[in-house]
């Protein structure tokens, strides 16, 4: 479970950081490219807590 | 910036006592804490800010690249060698050499700079509700509110921040470490679009891009100092004045197992204040590029023109897990003057101050300036800590001479303070040395004055 989150929270960010080099790239329009990086952004908080350690003070 | 540490590690623990060698930490944990601390709301503001002090491509990227190496020295060299010989908190170290009254004064000003930094990010988070709610917001400049929906929104934002940081701190905390990667992501996302947007189709002419469309150098806007290569040099180098020559972080640095870990803090210079302060500095070029007229420095409206809604939650995300340890930490700050009250009660009341001072957009507009400043107030203390460590016994003085004495105010470190902060203000006022650059100096006159007041007060007794 823990393995599946944390790929799943890596996918996130490479979909974040996708959406931005493929409107660069003019491959997605600006709301397309922002459309992902919102889906990207859930994906990440969604994901991130299933495995990262909660090491706060 | 100028964020406090919310850190990974214990640093609540061995308050009294050098941390033991069982207790220390490797390479990694410092690079991690160091990337993502210094990724924060206040990179929003300062990246514009640049633009608006009219900074040329070259003085900015050289300067931020010469100005980070010296942060990162200086942490390294000044910070992390003392940190790992004594392995003392800061407070306990200073309070050998102080004596228990002057920490506290200390620590009062440290707390005061903390709560008004706490109110610049709740104005930074507030700029995001701003393009859902769609309320004027304050203009470039702007030193006073201009809408009731905005002190609504801010005083509402101020409260809740306040209220969490009292009741929720170690939750937020904990956010806040999670949303570290996502963060940095949203800054390269805000960068690469950012120059799309502004025509940029091959990387290959990036340079000439941020020389005629990003960083054109020429005038800043009113109200500006204009910035050259020493200006932006210095800013980087001294924004976190307090932390590596102000010694904060030797609170940090105890924990290391080598001083050269001081090397670490380069990941937190080259993400948060390099490519974030570049990315954020895009965005507003972008805004100038597309709307001419409209020279606001909001970073809600700014993210939210690149990455739509998810810039807009980056905003809010990074103003709040930066107010949550700033207003935990003012909290602390002054709750050591009356130990006895209540932390939640002292918290809450010091958000209620930083949400008030958030409602006029002075600090955050003013922002390069107030962060040289907080360098300036703490870097005295660093200083003295940096003489009484490595010379005060070979001019034949005592070192930590509250500790011997049983003294509570040490009045050589004391005035030592007070007369560099006394000397700088006036190379401000009336030598016309700038803000940015009276540390430097004034870092020289608190370790001669150190000296000198202590061989007249050892002499004394």
């Amino acid at each position: 479970m823990k393995r599946i989150a944390e790929t799943l929270s890596w996918l996130a960010l490479g979909v974040t950081l996708a959406a931005a080099c493929l409107f660069f790239a003019d491959r997605l329009d600006l709301r397309q490219a922002q459309a992902w990086i919102l889906g990207g952004t859930v994906l990440w908080f969604v994901a991130t807590p299933f495995w990262m350690e909660h090491k706060a003070k | 910036m100028t964020e406090p540490h919310h850190h990974h590690d214990p640093v609540e623990e061995y308050e009294r006592e050098p941390v033991p060698p069982r207790a220390l930490l490797g390479l990694k944990s410092y690079v991690g804490q160091f990337a993502g601390e210094h990724v924060a709301g206040t990179e929003l503001m300062i990246g514009p800010l640049f633009l608006a002090a009219g900074v040329s491509a070259f003085d900015l990227i050289i300067g931020l690249l010469v100005g980070n190496l010296l942060a990162v020295l200086s942490w390294t060299l000044f910070t992390a060698p003392i940190a790992t010989r004594v392995r003392l908190t800061l407070y306990y170290q200073l309070e050998k050499i102080c004596g228990r009254q002057l920490v506290t004064l200390y620590n009062v000003a440290n707390g005061v700079m903390f709560t008004f930094l706490a109110g610049a990010m709740i104005t930074v988070s507030t700029t995001a509700l701003g393009v859902w709610f769609r309320f004027p917001m304050p203009g470039f400049g702007d030193l006073m509110p201009n809408s009731t929906g905005w002190v609504v929104a801010v005083l509402l934002t101020g409260a809740l921040f306040s209220f969490v940081a009292a009741y929720g701190y170690k939750l937020v905390a904990a956010f806040a470490n999670m949303a570290v990667p996502w963060m940095v992501a949203m800054f390269i996302a805000f960068g690469i679009i950012g120059l799309r947007e502004l025509g940029l189709t091959s990387p290959g002419d990036f340079w000439l891009l941020a020389q005629t469309l990003i960083w054109k150098g020429g005038d800043p806007m009113p109200g500006q100092a204009k910035f050259t290569f020493w200006h932006v040099m210095f800013f980087a180098w001294f924004c976190n004045m307090a932390w590596h020559i102000g010694m904060a972080d030797l609170s940090l640095f105890r924990y290391a197992r080598k001083s050269w870990y001081g090397l670490a803090s380069a990941a937190g210079m080259y993400i948060g204040h390099f490519m974030a302060w570049i990315a954020a500095s895009i965005l507003y070029a972008l805004q100038l590029h597309q709307e001419p007229s409209n020279t606001a420095v909001l970073p809600g409206p700014l993210a939210y023109r690149a990455c739509g809604v998810a810039g807009l939650l980056c905003v809010v995300i990074a103003g709040w897990t930066t107010a949550n340890p700033t207003l935990y930490r003012a909290g602390l700050a002054f709750q050591s003057l009356v130990p006895s009250s209540s932390r939640f009660r002292v918290t809450l009341l010091t958000g209620l101050v930083a949400s008030v001072t958030a409602v006029f957009p002075l600090v955050t507009m003013k922002l390069l300036d107030f962060v040289a400043l907080w360098g300036m107030i703490l870097m005295p203390m660093g200083a003295v800590i940096f003489v009484d460590f490595w010379l005060l016994e070979r001019f034949g003085l005592r070192r930590n001479y509250a500790e011997a004495t049983g003294a509570t105010f040490n009045w050589a470190a004391g005035l030592a303070w007070l007369l560099t902060m006394a000397v700088c203000t006036a190379l401000v006022q009336f030598a016309r040395v700038q803000i940015y650059f009276v540390s430097l100096p004034g870092w020289f006159v608190a370790a001669i004055l150190y000296v000198a007041l202590s061989k007249v007060r050892q002499k004394q007794s």
